[in-house]
């Protein structure tokens, strides 16, 4: 009975640890084409950052099946889900910047409070109409494919009577 | 070890520490004062203060951290291959959202800060404030911005959407899964890409597309949004 059970316990920490060593090593792969990407870009001078360069590599990379999505599926998956880890350090900083933000906190949060009203509706109005208009088409395609289809059908039909 | 030595683990442990632990409790109440994003930093700033490490000791460490922002950017390839499909089923609504959210998120900021009396660094830092963290400080330089301020503007611009994007768009009528989650995304980044994913799986993954592409149009269009909002 212990003994089942302390088996079991291993299985799952093997099963843990084989889950941990994936991420790291697909992590690494994302590091490295990062700063692959990086390094490029300051080589070629050129004006869109290493970052944003390198997913559009990876983007590509998958799209014609070069690098299979299981490959980085779980490193890319931690990246994005513990993104808030990686700019806390800059907040730290508010400590230098203590008098400003006393001063001026107020009017800091009002401007983002009416900031973020404005894009929210903004934005919100325009997809919404959109949307709508967008959606009326797709629907609209998808009945004639689905007309012509059985169309096709009956006359194919009639044929084999 | 010298104790600078230590004072800087020390400030890793408790920034890797502080995030995690947050994480967990938010997992479990999900009260907004234990959002990692407003405890973690506070906790971090509190311990700070309290031990007196001096910033450029915190830094020692902690600034590999910031460093990992540029394969998160990479890593963003990833959903975006995903959802390939619905970019294909709304292309038109997708593109339309990405850029009116740019356009109003630097407009609106832009005007405010006329009106509004704020000193030089915080107005531009404040102007790329609402496209998700890697990507606003990659474009804030271009607009002469601070990175710390930056980060703590488009922090801010997050948990206020995150409090006020649901009702507000219920009192506004935006219905549609594709108008609340371009909406939510495009205001609030990250944060609001959370509270899309709790209301639909659609909404989510609209908003975070919309979060990534209006990322990446502000990051490449900067010098230009920078020209003309000056």
């Amino acid at each position: 009975m212990q003994l089942a059970h302390s088996a079991a316990r291993f299985q799952l920490l093997r099963q843990q640890s084989k889950h941990v060593s994936l991420a790291l090593l697909q992590i690494g792969i994302i590091c490295l084409f990062a700063w692959g990407a990086h390094a490029v870009a300051t080589a070629l001078h050129s004006p869109i950052p290493g970052s944003v360069l390198g997913l559009a590599v990876v983007l590509l990379a998958l799209a014609l099946k070069i690098i299979p999505e299981k490959a980085i599926q779980v490193g890319a998956a931690w990246f994005i889900g513990d993104l808030l880890l990686f700019f806390i350090p800059p907040m730290i900083s508010v400590i230098k910047y203590e008098d400003l933000l006393r001063q001026y906190g107020f009017n800091i949060l009002l401007t983002i409070v009416l900031g973020v009203i404005s894009v929210l509706l903004g934005t919100g109005f325009v997809v919404d109409r959109v949307f709508r208009f967008e959606r009326k088409q797709h629907l609209k395609r998808q009945m004639a494919k689905h007309l012509k289809a059985q169309q096709l059908q009956k006359t194919h039909d009639t044929k084999a009577e | 070890m010298s104790q600078s030595t230590l004072l800087a683990l020390i400030s890793l442990l408790i920034t890797v520490g502080s995030y995690y632990i947050a994480k967990a409790l938010y997992k479990r109440h999900k009260t907004w004062w234990l959002l990692p994003s407003i405890l973690a930093p506070v906790v971090v700033v509190f311990i700070v203060v309290w031990l007196s490490i001096p910033l450029p000791t915190y830094f020692e460490y902690t600034h590999w951290l910031v460093t990992l922002l540029a394969p998160a950017t990479v890593a963003f390839a990833v959903p975006i291959y995903r959802e390939r499909q619905l970019i294909r089923q709304y292309p038109l609504t997708i593109s339309c959202g990405v850029i009116a959210g740019v356009m109003f998120g630097l407009t609106s900021t832009w005007l405010l800060t006329k009106v509004i009396p704020l000193p030089e660094e915080l107005i531009h830092s404040v102007l790329v404030r609402s496209v998700s963290t890697p990507f606003a400080l990659e474009a804030t330089s271009a607009f002469g911005g601070v990175p710390e301020l930056t980060a703590l503007m488009v922090m801010l611009t997050g948990i206020i959407g995150m409090v006020i994007g649901e009702p507000l768009m219920k009192l506004f009528r935006i219905h549609t899964s594709l108008g609340r989650g371009v909406a939510l995304g495009a205001s609030a980044h990250g944060s609001g890409t959370a509270i899309a994913t709790e209301i639909g799986q659609q909404e989510g993954v609209v908003a975070s597309l919309t979060m990534i592409f209006a990322g990446i149009v502000m990051v490449i269009c900067a010098p230009f949004f920078a020209w003309v909002f000056s």
